[in-house]
């Protein structure tokens, strides 16, 4: 730990250029990576040592009592004095999250980016995507770059406040202005974003050069993000800087998701928005959509409408087809897949809209009554249906990849039942006596038949309709059957990672979420935990590709609603993004712990209610003091992608359905509605104009009676 | 002696209530009949009678009411209900069907109640039958006797409940498990749609007057009538009326998808079992934002919570902005623009006393003052040996004339700006031996305190506390003096470990139990303390399960009657430290966890039945989501609807707010003398807005016409070139 401070005591007040690379091990040891050599010694400093003798230093630092992480407040090392003030540590400056690849930035020169001026222009492939992004990035940069980070903590005594704003003060000593951004894409690719979409980018801000340049247009995004993240403000000013860096980044894994659970507790479009755009601004690109489950059926199909009329909360509280399109088309335009999942056999209690497709349980040789079980895997019409269902669903949902669900099935319902008993001898080979002899091992070759022949009707639809699909499902349903094809993508949520080597060793892809379950809340700082755990069981990158597509933060949704998912999701989630985008070797928690801060505060400042995440702590706000709506100009940078029909779902309490939303140009952008007055003003005077012209025509029909005063003689 | 008996039969009380707790089954579901709930009778009765009445109520609490209509619906349907499930974790889980003990491990919040009041009234009976209508054109409230601003105020803000914010009954898609369940029950709770009455006017009676701001000693006891030929508040004082308004709202539901608003005929008789209910809120650890604190009064304005216990400043920030230290904040607040002027506080308390709250400040010292950067002289340096430490790392200085005059003129100031009786003066975890290690403070205090200067070396702690005690007796006479400067008189809170080893903390101070059970209030007592109790409300401790059962069955007293206790412990306080919570995340880790505290406070100690809690909680946060308030969850998955126009965002939140600026204020003096106001207008002025833009349009058109009409020789462009 002591390596540590001092390591972080040199990023904060080394006057030098540092490099910060995602291969840095701390100490001071050169590592090799992908060929090329880092040197990563934290640099030699005679300012920096003379400043640590002569001044008392305070550091933030992490602690564990037991399992409990705190941070602390350290205000004088030398004297060992630490009084018990749990303190967020100290926020970085314009550093990114996640950490790229390789990184170099240098910490004495900064480039201002004159808001007037400055321009961001395509110069080989575009599409509306990207268009877009520019758009949402013009808006972030004119109003929501966050200050660079002040902490009181320095008045502790006079000489070490000046001293540290003295150092502060010196990345200003060499300010050139920012040259404008070029933008070069390679490939068209415009579509919707897919398992195989390219992330990597190249990203240069130089004194006379700032570039991006990426394979698609999926990595230009990121790109843009990464620039955004590179820039604050001078305290005090509106004026907007950035050190000069170079970036060379592409993620370790394609699938980075997060799990929202709308049946729980529905969760409103404009909530599941801000998730999407806190995904965005952590480079994850899975929404992970657990739709329906036992609490309710909130889709509305158009094929089994009774559904959601039986089976949601409310009838308001229904996700139509169309809102689901325009969230889908609303991930489109972040980079972002949407995979639905439609959690059967169990998980089903909601469904009653069709108790025909539900199996009865029997106590003895009585039959239950009421669809008490969980699907009937033991009826032909089962399936029928959920080939009509999920034909529609392929239709909303244009991903490759759909969930099938498949986890705690732990009723043995369908042991008691006799049909289904029977059936599946006949049709699946699972003797009957199991039945009574081993009820859970039975039900478990049950799923095994369920789900082979649940796949292969699902493939059937989706060939008819010209489209594959690959099918992800929960790790239990392998417990006691092989019948499960070997193309399916198994999520872990039980096991450790030798679980995702035992799948791989059996022919499965891999998804890891044991670690990252967000929801249970029971310690203040989680995220170190989040942030140790690596999805991947293998030594190098190398030998997990292919076999790991990576992970999912799962939000389940039993003790969060739609007013408290945001601030439990971020900045929490962060921890996992980092984890599933930078390299296996990003590991320093200390570097993490201030570029989280920043995170946070960012997130913030963009208008997402964002969560605590170290401790006690400020992040300031665009409106200033005054606790105001928190989306502001953003706002209108949302709802370029909506659709024409809106649903009956109300806003959430914070948003802002009720504004209006419009079209926007690249110049004006956040200034619209100050335009609203003079635009007003312009249609009254056409109108007037029009209005003249017709009163002249009506003149000149009534001349001849030398009628025209009539209105004044109304008077 | 006394002292473990008492202690003794708590916790006899406290594992019965568990056990009674783990059986209790969560519904009264369908009570198709005239139903009763009632608290405790009436404080002030005898012990002996009182413990009788407890009994009787008892049996009545038992939560399936003896109902031949529902033993029949029982018998011929499924009956999903909803129990609480106490193991490693509680949970509310839903069953389906009893007759077949088939328990999915369903997580389901209870089913709610419909148009049932939080905190549960003293008295309260309502016909489950017969409903009245509130036609909201016609509907009137009407102040009859004894009028003010706050209470023009409150009727303008129910008002606009009653208008836009009255919560849909609850439908449960549950039922729908069978085709027969689902219609019957449906049928069933038509019933009491068919013959309705229309809701008389409300008329408001306040006998005395008394205006100005809320304190320790306000009435807030009423009584509230809604019946076919009268609907009724009469209170002693404006302070009832402002809670019997809240109950009136309370009582009015919606019908299902329609917008017509119903209440059950209901009599209440009403009254605070405490007087002092309240909220502490931390706005060191993280900043809070005025709207946040804005919302929290909403909502403790919802719950009948009365004290907003603001505990301003600690290690972590300094965000109060003196004018007499300006350095203060200068120093020790997170960002120059993160601290509350003067003129917020004075807003926030206007605001609070509006709705009949008052606002506590808490300046913590001795220990806990980090943050106060800006005059390093008051503070106490540490030593290492002989070495002084660097730095102004101590707490405040004990021994040091300058620190008491120091304090003398910040509070000076602080009395102005809190005009409440109450100051809390912190004195919590002071951890530090600082004093123990430096000569000059060892030195004055044997002087001046007659304290021992040996015990520094043989026992720091034990010197520490009792320099706790020299320290706050002096400031305290120093801080009473200064209250009798300005004709006020000041009582003090403290924490309880103040007390720790001393006895110089004088008698009329009131301490705050935030580490001992109940016990630790007998004790005070004893000591000739009043205290008050937060140790079971520290709602930061979170934890991802529903954790309100535990806060429901803590109850403060260590008495066992309500007479017992008067007097003696004044109430409580639920805790929401903000080292973990944000701006953004305060509300929803407030309520309605804080509603649990709430009702113990308010409701009668025999108010204990966790069933009927659960339904009435379950409305109870749904009620404060359809008010616009960021509420949290409660007991796990349900659903809460919101108003349909999404009306209810933060600008027209500040329109709602804006009796607090003195505009508003102004305009309500002016509405003194009419005493009838109507419901109609209130809210509707902004409907008319685009009608009022067409008409001015029209207008300017016309007149345009008419110029140019008249012109007939000249072009018309000629308009716009004569316009320059």
């Amino acid at each position: 730990m002591d390596v540590s401070v001092i390591h972080l005591l040199a990023i904060m007040f080394s006057g030098l250029s540092v490099w910060v690379n995602a291969e840095t091990v701390l100490g001071g040891a050169k590592i090799i990576s992908l060929g090329k050599t880092y040197n990563a010694k934290v640099p030699d400093n005679t300012f920096q040592n003379q400043f640590l003798d002569t001044h008392s230093q305070p550091v933030a630092n992490l602690k564990q009592h037991g399992d409990k992480y705190t941070f602390d407040l350290t205000i004088d090392r030398r004297y060992a004095f630490k009084p018990p003030i749990r303190k967020a540590p100290f926020s970085s400056v314009g550093e990114p999250w996640p950490l790229p690849k390789h990184y170099r930035s240098e910490r004495g020169a900064a480039l201002n980016l004159k808001k007037s001026t400055f321009k961001i222009s395509v110069l080989n492939k575009s599409c509306d995507i990207l268009t877009e992004a520019i758009k949402r990035y013009k808006a972030i940069i004119e109003n929501h770059i966050i200050e660079e980070q002040y902490d009181f903590t320095y008045n502790f005594n006079e000489k070490i406040f000046n001293d540290h704003k003295k150092l502060e003060e010196t990345k200003y000593s060499h300010v050139t202005k920012m040259a404008d951004l070029e933008i070069y894409v390679a490939e068209e690719d415009c579509g919707y974003p897919h398992i195989d979409m390219k992330e990597s980018y190249k990203l240069i801000v130089r004194p006379h050069i700032t570039r991006l340049t990426a394979g698609q247009v999926w990595g230009a995004l990121r790109g843009l993000e990464t620039f955004s993240q590179l820039l604050f403000r001078k305290r005090d000013t509106e004026e907007v800087y950035s050190r000069v860096t170079e970036i060379e980044d592409e993620p370790r894994f394609p699938h980075r998701g997060i799990l929202i659970d709308t049946a729980r507790h529905f969760i409103y479009k404009n909530t599941i928005r801000d998730v999407l755009d806190g995904m965005a601004y952590n480079k994850m690109n899975v929404l992970h959509w657990h739709i329906v489950d036992d609490n309710s059926f909130p889709y509305k199909s158009e094929v089994f409408p009774k559904l959601s009329e039986k089976g949601a909360y409310h009838s308001t509280l229904v996700y139509t087809i169309n809102d689901i399109k325009e969230i889908v088309e609303y991930a489109r335009y972040r980079g972002i897949r949407v995979i639905p999942e439609f959690d059967t056999p169990g998980h089903t209690f909601s469904w009653l809209g069709y108790p025909e497709i539900k199996s009865t349980c029997y106590v003895g040789n009585v039959p239950i009554q009421g669809p008490m079980g969980p699907i009937n895997p033991a009826q032909n019409e089962t399936y029928s249906f959920l080939a009509k269902l999920f034909s529609e669903i392929y239709n909303v949902f244009p991903d490759n990849f759909v969930h099938l669900g498949g986890d705690e099935l732990h009723s043995t319902c369908w042991a008691t039942n006799p049909q289904i008993v029977a059936f599946l001898q006949t049709n699946g080979g699972i003797p009957a006596y199991e039945a009574r002899s081993n009820a859970a091992n039975y039900i478990n070759k049950a799923i095994g038949y369920y789900f082979k022949r649940l796949i292969s009707t699902l493939k059937t639809t989706a060939s008819e309709k010209q489209q594959r699909k690959s099918f992800i499902m929960w790790e239990d349903v392998l417990k006691n059957t092989g019948d499960v094809p070997a193309d399916s993508i198994l999520q872990v949520w039980l096991g450790r990672q030798q679980n995702v080597r035992a799948l791989n060793q059996r022919g499965y892809r891999a998804l890891y979420s044991s670690c990252w379950y967000l929801d249970s809340y029971k310690k203040h700082v989680l995220w170190p935990e989040y942030y140790k755990c690596d999805p991947s069981p293998y030594i190098t990158e190398q030998e997990e590709k292919g076999k790991v597509l990576g992970g999912e933060a799962c939000v389940w949704t039993e003790y969060i609603t739609t007013d408290t998912l945001m601030s439990f999701m971020w900045p929490r989630a962060s921890a996992p993004a980092e984890r599933l985008w930078s390299p296996k070797t990003t590991t320093d928690i200390v570097s993490a712990q201030r570029r989280l801060q920043e995170q946070r505060c960012r997130m913030i400042y963009r208008g997402l209610p964002t969560g605590h995440i170290s401790g006690p702590d400020y992040c300031l706000r665009p409106s200033g003091k005054e606790d105001g709506p928190l989306v502001g100009s953003l706002q209108e940078t949302r709802d370029t992608v909506r659709g024409a029909v809106k649903s009956a779902a109300e806003p959430s309490l914070i948003a802002d359905d009720t504004l209006e939303r419009k079209q926007l140009s690249l110049v004006v952008l956040s200034h619209y509605h100050n335009y609203m007055p003079l635009i007003n003003i312009m249609l009254t005077l056409i109108g007037v104009y029009l209005i003249l012209i017709a009163s002249k025509l009506w003149k000149k029909k009534f001349r001849k009676n030398n009628v025209c005063p009539k209105l004044v003689s109304l008077k | 002696m006394g002292v473990s008996k008492m202690s003794s039969l708590f916790f006899r009380r406290l594992r019965t209530m568990n056990v009674w707790r783990v059986c209790v089954l969560v519904f009264i579901l369908f009570s198709g009949s005239h139903m009763i709930t009632q608290g405790k009778s009436a404080v002030d009765r005898t012990r002996s009678r009182n413990k009788a009445s407890r009994k009787r109520l008892h049996e009545k609490d038992d939560p399936i009411p003896p109902n031949s209509y529902l033993d029949q619906f029982l018998r011929e349907h499924s009956k999903p209900i909803v129990r609480l499930k106490s193991g490693r974790e509680t949970s509310f889980e839903l069953n389906i069907d009893s007759r077949y003990n088939f328990n999915p491990p369903i997580k389901t919040a209870p089913f709610s109640s419909t148009g049932e009041p939080w905190p549960l009234p003293k008295k309260y009976q309502s016909e489950n039958e017969k409903v009245l209508k509130l036609d909201k054109e016609q509907f009137k409230i009407e102040v009859l006797n004894k009028s003010c601003d706050i209470l023009m105020e409150a009727i303008k803000r129910y008002t606009k409940i009653i208008q836009n914010h009255i919560i849909e009954e609850h439908y449960e898609f549950v039922y729908n498990f069978d085709e027969k369940t689902f219609t019957d029950r449906k049928r069933q709770e038509e019933r009491k749609y068919n013959e309705v009455e229309n809701m008389p006017n409300l008329e408001i009676d306040v006998a005395e007057e008394d205006c100005g701001y809320p304190h320790i000693d306000m009435k807030e006891s009423y009584t509230l009538v809604v019946r076919p030929d009268i609907t009724r508040l009469t209170a002693d004082q404006v302070w009832g009326a402002v809670r019997g308004l809240e109950t009136f709202s309370q009582l009015l539901f919606r019908k299902w998808r329609t917008d017509e608003v119903y209440a059950k005929v209901t009599e209440i008789e009403d009254g605070p079992r405490f007087p002092h209910r309240g909220i502490l809120m931390d706005t060191s650890r993280h900043y809070i934002h005025k709207n946040t604190i804005k919302n929290v009064l909403d909502g403790m304005a919802y719950n009948k919570m009365n004290v907003l216990h603001w505990h301003i400043v600690d290690d972590n920030s300094f965000p109060y902005q003196s004018e007499v230290f300006p350095k203060l904040s200068e120093k020790g607040a997170f960002h120059p623009d993160l601290v509350y002027t003067i003129d917020d506080i004075k807003e926030l308390v206007e605001y609070a006393r509006y709705r009949g709250i008052r606002v506590v400040p808490e300046f913590d010292t001795p220990g806990h003052t980090f943050s106060w950067l800006g005059y390093p002289e008051i503070k106490s340096t540490c030593y290492t040996g002989d070495t002084p430490l660097k730095g102004p790392m101590g707490p405040i200085n004990p021994a040091q004339d300058k620190t008491y005059m120091f304090m003398s003129k910040l509070f000076s100031e602080i009395y102005n700006v809190f005009p409440d009786s109450f100051v809390h003066l912190g004195g919590d975890e002071l951890h530090s031996t600082c004093w123990a290690t430096n000569p000059a403070i060892r030195a004055y205090l044997q002087e001046h305190g007659n304290i021992p200067a040996y015990e520094a070396r043989t026992n720091a702690g034990r010197y520490v506390d009792k320099a706790v005690g020299y320290y706050f007796k002096r400031l305290i006479e120093t801080l009473e003096t200064a209250a009798r400067e300005k004709q006020q008189k000041k009582s003090f809170i403290m924490w309880e470990d103040v007390l720790k080893n001393t006895d110089k903390v004088p008698l009329d101070s009131i301490l705050q139990v935030w580490m001992g059970r109940p016990s630790n209030v007998l004790s005070l007592n004893e000591r000739g303390y009043r205290a008050l109790y937060s140790s079971c409300w520290y709602l930061d401790h979170y934890k991802t399960m529903p954790m309100w059962p535990d806060y429901y069955n803590c109850d403060p007293s260590p008495y066992n009657s309500e007479a017992e206790e008067k007097g003696k412990i004044l109430g409580g306080e639920a805790c929401l430290w903000a080292e973990y919570i944000t701006t953004d995340t305060l509300m929803s880790f407030m309520w309605p966890r804080a509603s649990a505290p709430a009702e113990r406070l308010w409701s009668s100690r025999s108010t204990t039945n966790i069933a009927n809690a659960a339904m009435r909680l379950q409305e109870q946060r749904c009620r404060m989501i359809f008010r616009g308030l960021p509420t949290g969850h409660i007991s796990g998955p349900d659903y809460c609807l919101r108003p349909k126009d999404g009306s209810f965002n933060w600008n027209e939140k500040d329109q709602f707010n804006a009796a607090a600026e003195p505009e508003a204020q102004f305009a309500v003096k002016n509405s003194k003398d009419e005493n009838n106001i109507s419901i109609f207008v209130l809210s509707q002025y902004h409907h008319y807005l685009p009608v009022m833009n067409i008409v001015l349009t029209l207008a300017g058109l016309y007149i345009i016409i008419c110029v140019s009409g008249c012109r007939k020789r000249r072009g018309h462009f000629s308009i716009f070139q004569s316009n320059n």
